[in-house]
């Protein structure tokens, strides 16, 4: 549980940061230097009546993106936004994927690392209530009850793939998954199971390409 | 080369139809709920806790991946086992993950069981237990195992509760005689602590010390360091025992004295200790000793025990010269009607060679000194049958099965009121009760063990527990407070409060994380006593005919009394002696063999009067000529799908009443006769050849020669001048093109040294490598089709004696030699070339690899290596739909998740554990460390309680793998084929003749 009220509190000063215009961009590095023109556009702030909390009603960077026509990706239990937490307020991917760094597999964040900051932050409409997948996210912590995400990435039994590695060699999570900051509902970008694609990369960088260094 | 062309060409051709195939249904990820604090998706957690798989009480690490234990390993700082652990130990998780576990609380109704919730079963119980307890004292019988500690001491509260006194700790293998005897010579009903390690001689009468008897890893390290060769020592084994097993094996002489008669040559050597003047005794004692002794002098034993008296009296110089030596006795398979005069006549051998107090040692307690008698279970069977008991509860033991029949447990047991079995596995006993309440396994309980006195060794739950179970201390509180009963203090409401009560809980932590307290107790001093010089020294008599063969009943190495039967690692492991799996045989020897015009393979009757088992023979020269030995382990009737209706117990063949003066029962008892069937069982035996036919594959030295600075290497089949001049031109283009690209750079070279003076056969690294390696168990039948998958084998071979070049020894002058056979990661290896896609290919680091998901199964590789230690999957083992699947219901948790599950079709072995290595690799670069010898060890390397596997980096000058390869004894099997294998055997050194 100590971990817990951890997350919270650094959920919430994680969040003051981001108000201040601090982009922490730990783990992004490849999105700092290439600043790509977001290919969104920016509709007026909507009309703010009673019901808004205070973190609520300043949104760094302004308003949400919205959504594209057609969403890729597969629908998963809560409409949880990358291009909202990941791009809009610049959360940091090992904020909440932490065992990147230091474990062969990159963890799904915990329901409590969620309601670290959804504890608080609600996203509430006009009428005071809770933007209805917070409010999923909500019950599933109520309930006590794990979120069954549908995964995207799967790298086949026969490889194995060191995240830590990877991450400890500065290497941008984007790299692999695609630019996840601009993806609304994240699909995959690289089919991670096509060799050729991991051989050519370790062959420019210079790694080895020993078989057994994935295949055991 | 065009023999790859082709099948590139058919790939692509192939790949057009495979790129259709999509994935199927999408997976899914489900989060924790909470961050756990002490577990990260992707690393091990390890918990330190005891094995329970024998009451021997091992310290063990527990490797946990998200939450499931997946790998079990000696503790290191455990004082038993010092960081090894036997098969046994290593197959612990089977006992968890088993898919013929109890899986919920259930109550007989007339023949069908019924599932009953926790809380009706304990009301029920508590009602029947109020009830017996008001109608009158002693009215509750509880039998567990050998249990010490907290929960034993609350189990016998909890029985007073109920007035009752009936507490049995009930073993199969109680070690009776042993207790008898120390309290005979030294007044103390206890078994000594063994000291192989400083002993300079060993002389074992019938005791398996690596196999069963009392705690065979102990032994196992301690042998194995003091019987090792190095720099000129070593101590000299001697078996004296009518059957050589796999203890015996390692002897460097076997001595096979008429059975019943060890105790008789044990005295004679004795006797002849003191005429040769060597006894380290005076005064009193040596008048008496000698008195008593003067009846046993070398002819007289030598007539009795068929054993010359020159051998008789050499035993004695060379055990009175090496100080300290150690003599022991007391193995099961040897417990005859007079088992305890054999202990009593080897405690005066080591009393009067001055080994008391040196090599054993008294202690001021032994878990054993707990463990019921076999009386006290045959007062309770009396007192079942005479309506006495009105609940029994039954907790970690099955004594329907390893009783004898004629024992009449069953019968008086089914005349309780109330039987309750606590027990993980539906084994015979569970299948006799009213109510059974499924516990947890070790791996899921509390617990806390005293294996040597001072040392308190904690059992914790390593995992949640698999099933609706419930560990039996938390039922019996349950149970107390339901009957209105109080049994433990205030506040202590489960098993792990009775073990943290009195306990700051940070120093409970503590204790639990180091795996519990380990300040052995200091030794007492011990006086002769004058208790055994009542006893008659006759020789014990065997039932059945004067012509008859003498049955041994072994304990097997891997089932123990039977309750490894429903574990596949441990019903495939080859036995160590006859390398049979699966099944029930029957030891005979050549001679008799013939005289008796049968083969292995021949299904025979082994019938003691009215008594008789099935068997198949296994022609085995181990054995005397009139004794034929059974391993015990099989047989049940009950237990799971693996154990159930499988081969015989050679228990069916006793009568219950035959005891020895301990009280013990005799498990060689009998004469019996063998009759063909007719019918034949091909065996399931892993044995190639017995003998080596001049390959020079386990090879071995003369103390004599070595000792003195000469140790001739075995020269085979010297190449001639051309094949000479071919290996060399073949090595320079190979230099060339080993400075290729990454081959060239500065890596490790991953060798391995296995000295064989040290390994013992015990075949733990056998079992740790399928629970490392996901390696399936195939089963009897492809077994018998030399199908098994084991990566790592033990090879036993027969030799130096007189003999044709096919034909078994039939004397007992035979060298027996093992050698684990793996893959010998040859740095020219012959099954690289051959693959038509590159699955074998040489990896800079200087492995083998094995890619499997390149492999498409040409087998050209294996019928190319020369060491044939690659394996085939002939069926889809791993794959959940297949009726070949190895892994089925929850026995899949336990595969590690780092080690690809392979598919049929495709080949494979051993990679030196590459998944460790590169575990380790990763995690060093990660902390910004380097790897430093010792960092990586293979999974047999790690569990080998003889440590005779050393790992490293054969380019680090200083690591210890290269040091041993240096070694005098170094040679590499089938070095004339110049495959340059990365592995170093180190020559079995033998200290046979004159010492």
């Amino acid at each position: 549980m100590k971990r817990t009220t951890a997350l919270i509190a650094g959920g919430t000063l994680l969040l003051g940061a981001a108000l201040a215009g601090v982009a922490i961009a730990r783990g992004q590095g490849d999105q700092q230097t290439a600043a790509p023109a977001p290919r969104w556009s920016y509709p007026l702030p909507p009309a703010r009546g009673t019901g808004y909390s205070s973190l609520d009603t300043a949104q760094p960077g302004g308003p949400w993106p919205v959504l594209p026509g057609r969403l890729r990706g597969p629908e998963q239990p809560i409409f949880y936004r990358h291009d909202i937490h990941a791009g809009q307020y610049r959360i940091p991917c090992l904020y909440c994927h932490n065992n990147a760094a230091n474990s062969w597999t990159a963890n799904i964040p915990t329901v409590s690392t969620c309601m670290g900051c959804h504890l608080v932050i609600s996203a509430a409409d006009t009428a005071g209530n809770p933007n209805p997948e917070i409010a999923k996210l909500r019950d599933f912590a109520a309930r006590g009850e794990p979120i069954r995400w549908v995964r995207i990435n799967k790298i086949a039994e026969h490889a194995h793939f060191p995240h830590m590695r990877h991450v400890n060699a500065g290497l941008a999570c984007q790299l692999c998954h695609g630019n996840v900051q601009q993806m609304p509902r994240v699909f995959a970008a690289q089919n991670v199971n096509q060799m050729g694609w991991c051989t050519n990369c370790h062959m420019r960088r210079g790694i080895t390409r020993d078989c057994t260094t994935c295949h055991f | 080369m065009r023999r790859r062309r082709f099948l590139q060409v058919a790939g692509v051709a192939g790949a057009g139809v495979a790129a259709g195939c999509g994935t199927g249904t999408p997976d899914h990820l489900l989060p924790y709920l909470v961050p756990s604090d002490d577990l990260v998706p992707g690393i091990p957690t390890w918990y330190a806790s005891t094995c329970r798989e024998c009451p021997a009480g091992c310290g063990i690490l527990v490797k946990a991946r998200e939450g499931r234990a997946i790998k079990v390993e000696g503790n290191p700082h455990h004082p038993v086992n010092r960081g090894r652990l036997c098969a046994r130990g290593q197959a612990a998780l089977q006992g968890l993950y088993d898919p013929d576990r109890v899986t919920q609380p259930r109550k007989r109704e007339g023949n069908v069981w019924k599932p009953i919730t926790w809380d009706d079963a304990e009301t029920e119980i508590a009602t029947a237990l109020g009830a017996a307890a008001s109608a009158g004292a002693d009215r509750v019988a509880f039998v567990t195992g050998a249990e010490s500690g907290t929960l034993d001491r609350f189990y016998d509260v909890f029985l007073g509760a109920f007035r009752s006194t009936r507490r049995l700790r009930y073993e199969a293998f109680a070690f009776e005689p042993l207790r008898e005897a120390s309290r005979l010579t030294f007044g103390l009903a206890t078994v000594p602590r063994y000291d192989f390690a400083s002993a300079r001689y060993v002389l074992s009468f019938g005791a398996d010390f690596l196999e069963t008897w009392l705690s065979p890893t102990e032994f196992g390290r301690g042998f194995a360091s003091t019987h090792g060769y190095r720099d000129g020592r070593m101590a000299k084994f001697v078996a004296v025992e009518p059957r050589r097993g796999m203890t015996g094996f390692n002897a460097d002489e076997w001595v096979a004295p008429k059975p019943g008669t060890e105790g008789m040559l044990a005295l004679g050597i004795a006797s002849s200790l003191m005429r040769q003047g060597k006894a380290r005794v005076a005064g009193v004692d040596a008048d008496r000793l000698r008195a008593i002794l003067a009846r046993f002098d070398p002819g007289t034993v030598a007539e009795a025990t068929e054993v010359e008296e020159a051998v008789i009296e050499r035993l004695a110089r060379e055990f009175g010269d090496a100080q300290p030596s150690l003599a022991v006795a007391g193995g099961v398979a040897h417990q005859h009607r007079a088992a305890t005069q054999t202990a009593v006549a080897v405690n005066l051998l080591n009393y009067i060679a001055g080994n008391v107090g040196r090599t054993v040692r008294f202690l001021s307690s032994s878990p054993w000194e707990r463990v019921s008698r076999y009386a006290d279970m045959r007062s309770l069977v009396a007192a079942m049958n005479e309506g006495g008991v009105d609940v029994a509860l039954v907790h970690g033991t099955n004594p329907a099965f390893t009783l004898p029949a004629t024992a009449g447990f069953v019968e008086a047991f089914a005349k309780v009121r109330l039987k309750v079995a606590f027990a993980s596995h539906p084994d015979e006993t569970a299948e006799l009760a009213d109510l059974v309440l499924p516990d947890h396994t070790p791996l899921e309980q509390w617990g806390d063990i005293e294996p040597i006195a001072g040392v308190r060794s904690l059992v914790q739950p390593v995992m949640m527990p698999v099933h609706d179970t419930k560990q039996t201390a938390d039922v019996l509180l349950s149970v107390a407070q339901k009957a209105g009963k109080s049994v433990a203090p205030a506040g202590v409401a489960t098993a792990r409060d009775l073990l943290a009560a009195g306990r700051p809980e940070r120093d409970f932590d503590r204790l639990l994380q180091a795996g519990g307290e380990f300040a052995e107790a200091a030794p007492r001093a011990v006086r002769l006593t004058t208790d055994f010089a009542r006893l008659g020294w006759a020789l014990p008599a065997f039932d059945g005919p004067a012509d008859g063969l003498v049955l041994l009943a072994v304990p097997h190495v891997g089932l123990y009394d039977g309750r490894g039967a429903n574990k596949g690692w441990l019903q495939e492991l080859p036995d160590p002696t006859t390398k049979i799996t699966w099944q029930t045989w029957v030891e005979v020897h050549p001679e008799t063999a013939t005289r008796l015009g049968v083969r292995s393979g021949d299904l025979v009757t082994v019938s003691a009067g009215e008594r008789q088992v099935e068997a198949v023979v296994c022609v085995f020269p181990g054995v005397r000529r009139d004794v034929v030995a059974m391993p015990i382990g099989q047989g049940h009737t009950a237990y799971g799908r693996l154990a159930r209706g499988r081969g015989a117990s050679p228990l069916a063949l006793f009568a219950a009443d035959a005891t020895d003066p301990s009280g013990a029962l005799a498990f060689c008892q009998t004469r019996v006769t063998l009759t063909r069937t007719g019918g034949r069982r091909p065996l399931a035996t892993t044995e190639g050849s017995p003998r080596q036919h001049d390959r020079g594959i386990a090879r071995a030295v003369a103390f004599t020669a070595i000792a003195a600075g000469h140790a001739p290497e075995e020269e085979h089949e010297a190449l001639t001048e051309s094949e000479r001049t071919a290996i060399d031109s073949a090595e320079a283009s190979q230099r060339r093109r080993a400075e290729l690209g990454r081959y060239g750079e500065d890596n490790p070279k991953w060798e391995m040294a296995i000295d064989l003076s040290r390994c013992t056969g015990c075949s733990a690294c056998v079992a740790a490598c399928y629970a490392e390696n996901n390696i399936p168990v195939v089963g009897e039948s492809q077994v018998v089709r030399s199908r098994e998958m084991a990566w790592i084998r033990i090879e036993r071979f027969y030799d130096g004696f007189a003999g044709g070049e096919n034909d078994l020894p039939t004397g007992t002058d035979f060298e027996v030699r093992q050698i684990p056979m793996l893959c010998q990661q040859c740095a020219n290896a012959p099954c690289e070339p051959v693959c038509p896609v590159y699955a074998a290919y040489h990896t800079p680091d200087g492995l083998n690899g094995q890619i499997y998901n390149r492999c498409v199964g040409t087998r050209y590789c294996a019928n190319n290596c020369p060491y044939k230690v690659r394996y085939f999957n002939w069926w889809d083992y791993g794959h959940p739909a297949s009726d070949e699947y190895a892994f089925p219901g929850t026995l899949s948790w336990l595969l590690n998740p780092d080690v690809t599950v392979r598919t049929k079709g495709v080949m494979e072995k051993c990679t030196f554990c590459v998944q460790r290595i590169r575990f380790a690799q990763n995690d060093a670069r990660v902390r910004g460390a380097t790897l430093r010898d010792g960092d990586v060890t293979p999974a047999c390397a790690q569990t080998c309680p003889a440590d005779a596997i050393t790992f490293g980096d054969a380019h680090d000058p200083n690591s210890r793998v290269s040091r041993k390869k240096l070694d005098e004894r170094g040679y590499h099997v089938f070095q004339q084929l110049n495959t340059k294998p990365g592995i170093t055997y180190l020559r079995r050194v033998i200290r046979s003749g004159e010492a």
